[in-house]
């Protein structure tokens, strides 16, 4: 079940600007919890921070909180001299996809995964790890 | 239509770029029988580090210009990557039939061994300077150590496997049945035999794709001339050009097995038929696979069958990138357009010495673009009867 939204932001006319949605993103990451967003219009659910819906253009959108479990929609690995990593598109249980990292050996899609917080470039961001 | 075209690739340039534009542009025009004064249109397109390794030229064409002397009322420049040739050809064509211009040059290319011996692609230059964004995301992505293009059509390879059972070895199958193609063609950089057990035995990139799946970035520019005088050429009718660009990350896609290459072949609703062979973008193996199906040559998830039943050589019945494509000629400046319309030039043109398909008067030619495949542009090229 969806959880209750972290922050509902009353945007009347203007809208919410990108600033207060990428806070909102690094502040979810530090809490340990992944944002998405969510189109009260049209009830598209996207990952990647706009200020406006990008499929009906509506500029009402509420910041959402996901429960973190989703599955491995396609993944890589890659294999570069300074090691081996998994490259992969993750979709949420939410219906919503997004780029991330897999820890796990046997991988594959359909592989339900759970999110965790890690340190990157100074930052909190999330990453995928298998579940069970 | 097209007066004059010329290719002028090599692994590593050693001059400057604008030098090597020089060349492929005075070839092209010596072909068209034209000279710099008559020309008073231009299109070109550069992507960031491909011109001595510069992240941006300010007034790109400006630059272009002053180095050859041209002065222009027509000038543009496109910005599809690997499917910019294809455009560029259609908007100057359209240029010409309007009036806007006599004569346009086409320019396409640039060099890419600066940024390949810095073990960089054109879309990993972020991660040399700041000075460059892939996309307005880049901080919620760019932290997981992707490897574009190769990582992302790597993501498709494997989801195209998992939904219809491709196999590696029918992407191999088609690097190898390239490769024949490749073997008479002049223009080629790999020529030697290679077996479906040559390509899965090379290392292993981003996987599923090998690296004998994976074009390699090289120096070099097309020009082609788009002009209304008479030509040494066959006169040619543009008969048939369709444009998709998709905006979605490709998480955001409904899925990512597609390419805009089904809406930009659809809007030409062409006899696929009556196509004499197919020059599709090659980047790697499955960017062909992907374009098989998207402009209708077999459905959605058959394209292993296909690639295993028919026989695409230039001599065979769907003759696809009959010069060996990009994988074998090597990708200038990261962008193959040029390869594949160069090569459809020559057969038109009876031009395709140890290679030519007999009787090719229609050529299907589709151009893919950007590391997330947003742009897909279709054009068939005839032969006036
Ligand atoms: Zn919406």
């Amino acid at each position: 079940m969806e959880q209750e939204p972290f922050r509902i932001i009353d945007l009347g006319c203007k809208g919410m600007n990108l600033k207060e949605i990428v806070d909102f993103y690094y502040m979810s990451f530090d809490k340990g919890s992944l944002p998405y967003i969510c189109c009260e219009a049209c009830g598209n659910k996207f990952y990647y921070p706009r200020s406006l819906c990008p499929k009906c253009h509506s500029k009402q959108l509420r910041l959402c909180t996901s429960t973190g479990k989703g599955v491995i929609f396609s993944y890589t690995r890659i294999n570069r001299k300074e090691g081996q990593l998994i490259y992969a598109i993750i979709e949420m249980n939410e219906g919503f996809r997004m780029y991330s990292n897999v820890e796990g050996k046997n991988v594959d899609i359909g592989n339900e995964v759970q999110v965790y917080f890690s340190e990157a470039r100074g930052r909190n961001y999330p990453f995928f790890r298998l579940l069970g | 239509m097209i007066s004059g075209f010329s290719s002028c690739v090599y692994k590593s340039y050693p001059g400057s770029t604008f030098e090597l534009m020089e060349e492929a542009v005075s070839k092209a025009l010596e072909m068209a029988n034209l000279s710099y004064n008559d020309v008073d249109g231009l299109l070109a397109t550069y992507l960031p580090g491909t011109f001595d390794e510069k992240v941006h030229l300010h007034f790109f064409t400006n630059q272009v210009r002053q180095y050859l002397g041209i002065k222009a009322r027509f000038i543009d420049t496109i910005d599809f990557g690997g499917a910019s040739a294809l455009a560029m050809v259609y908007r100057a064509y359209k240029a010409v039939k309007a009036g806007e211009a006599d004569t346009v040059l086409c320019i396409i290319g640039g060099k890419a061994s600066g940024i390949r011996s810095k073990g960089l692609t054109v879309d990993s230059l972020d991660r040399y300077t700041n000075d460059v964004s892939l996309t307005p995301f880049d901080d919620f992505y760019r932290i997981y150590g992707d490897m574009n293009p190769v990582s992302d059509y790597a993501l498709v390879a494997m989801r195209h496997a998992k939904l219809y059972g491709t196999s590696d070895e029918s992407r191999a199958e088609l690097a190898v049945k390239q490769r024949y193609n490749a073997k008479n063609n002049p223009y080629a950089l790999y020529k030697n035999d290679l077996s479906v057990k040559d390509v899965l035995s090379s290392p292993l990139i981003s996987e599923p794709l090998h690296l004998l799946e994976i074009v390699y970035p090289v120096d070099g520019f097309h020009c082609f001339v788009v002009s209304k005088r008479n030509s040494p050429l066959y006169k040619l009718d543009i008969l048939g050009y369709g444009e998709a660009h998709w905006q979605a990350m490709p998480p955001e896609l409904q899925d990512i097995v597609q390419t805009p290459a089904v809406e930009s072949s659809r809007e030409m609703a062409y006899d696929l038929s009556k196509v004499d062979a197919f020059e599709l973008y090659d980047s790697f193996t499955i960017t062909v696979m992907l374009q098989i199906e998207d402009i209708g040559l077999v459905e959605k998830g058959k394209v292993a069958k296909f690639v295993e039943d028919k026989d695409i050589s230039y001599k065979g019945e769907v003759p696809i990138n009959t010069g060996g494509g990009s994988l074998n000629c090597g990708q200038p400046a990261y962008m193959s357009g040029g390869i594949i319309l160069h090569e459809a030039l020559l057969q038109l043109n009876s031009m395709a010495q140890g290679h030519q398909v007999d009787g090719a008067k229609k050529i299907f030619l589709n151009g893919i673009g950007g590391w997330n495949r947003s742009h897909s542009v279709s054009l068939i090229l005839g032969v006036r009867e």
